[in-house]
């Protein structure tokens, strides 16, 4: 399921004016059989929930030290930022992050 | 539906001219090609000198009909010397580069690093390959030499888009962000931090 979020308030990305924000959530899911014939599994667990970022922006300096994005007040890891395009003075950057409510 | 961007509508809706009490055309790719053509200090911004002869040259031009040229006499450019008081020129300029502009709207595009054959409109877009690309299109030459130089470079962009070119260009929120950046650098600049 994709999120577009627009740029929510408190999304800041040291280096980066964004121009585009997406969320991605997913989530494992194990059904437990009934083993009974034509009934619905009655137990149904999810796990491994992730929240994958992609985002846009405009490069102001960003540094290969940042790795990490506050997106709706969660705290993304960074997997990737890369400056795509040029446009006179300005450059194109897209990044990837990821962010798992349950690790510790 | 609201046009969302105002680049692309500059480039379409235009206002009239008048420099120095003369009516301009719409600033065309003939006049463009004439004044390049010509090393005019017209298209350097604030780089170059300009004399009332440069301007009252540039305002002939801007009121040629392609495929003539609309060259002013020098009894015309000895009475623009001595005809306006000095003080003026730089009205007369302002109004000018104001007309440059507002037929200059042309798009901005991402160029992508060593993907200069497809992205780069500066490789693509001299303005014979301009005319050329709208001729083919179907537009007629004529029509083509006098359309405002933004309309042209819009239409050109998106003929190659519809050739199948990979074109992308600044979308309005970049756009947006850019001025942001901008203005940032330049209060940077002014309180000497640096970005």
């Amino acid at each position: 399921m994709a999120n577009n979020v627009g740029i929510p308030s408190g999304t800041t990305i040291s280096g980066v004016e964004l121009t585009s924000v997406t969320i991605t959530g997913k989530m494992d899911t194990l059904i437990i059989d009934p083993d009974t014939e034509k009934t619905k599994p009655t137990h149904a667990y999810g796990y491994n929930d992730t929240y994958e970022l992609s985002f846009e922006g405009i490069n102001t300096g960003f540094q290969s030290s940042t790795n990490t994005a506050m997106v709706l007040g969660k705290t993304f890891k960074l997997t990737s930022v890369t400056i795509t395009a040029t446009a006179g003075d300005f450059k194109k950057v897209s990044g990837r992050g990821v962010y798992y409510p349950k690790a510790t | 539906m609201r046009i969302e961007n105002k680049r692309l509508a500059e480039a379409f809706i235009n206002k009239s001219y008048k420099v120095l009490g003369l009516s301009l055309k719409p600033f065309s790719l003939w006049h463009l090609f004439l004044m390049e053509s010509a090393g005019s200090p017209m298209l350097q911004g604030g780089q170059a000198l300009v004399r009332w002869q440069d301007l009252r040259w540039a305002v002939s031009i801007s009121r040629s009909v392609w495929p003539n040229i609309n060259w002013p006499s020098g009894l015309e450019l000895a009475k623009s010397l001595f005809a306006m008081p000095y003080p003026n020129l730089y009205k007369e300029l302002y109004n000018f580069n104001l007309y440059l502009l507002d037929h200059y709207s042309i798009p901005l595009i991402w160029q992508k690093d060593g993907d200069a054959t497809e992205q780069n409109i500066d490789n693509l877009g001299n303005i014979v390959t301009i005319t050329t690309s709208l001729v083919s299109a179907g537009f007629k030459l004529s029509e083509v030499w006098n359309m405002p130089v933004g309309m042209a470079y819009w239409y050109f962009v998106n003929t190659q888009r519809l050739k199948g070119a990979k074109i992308d260009i600044v979308s309005p929120n970049e756009e947006v962000a850019m001025e942001k950046v901008a203005k940032m650098k330049q209060e940077n600049e002014r309180t000497g931090i640096k970005s």
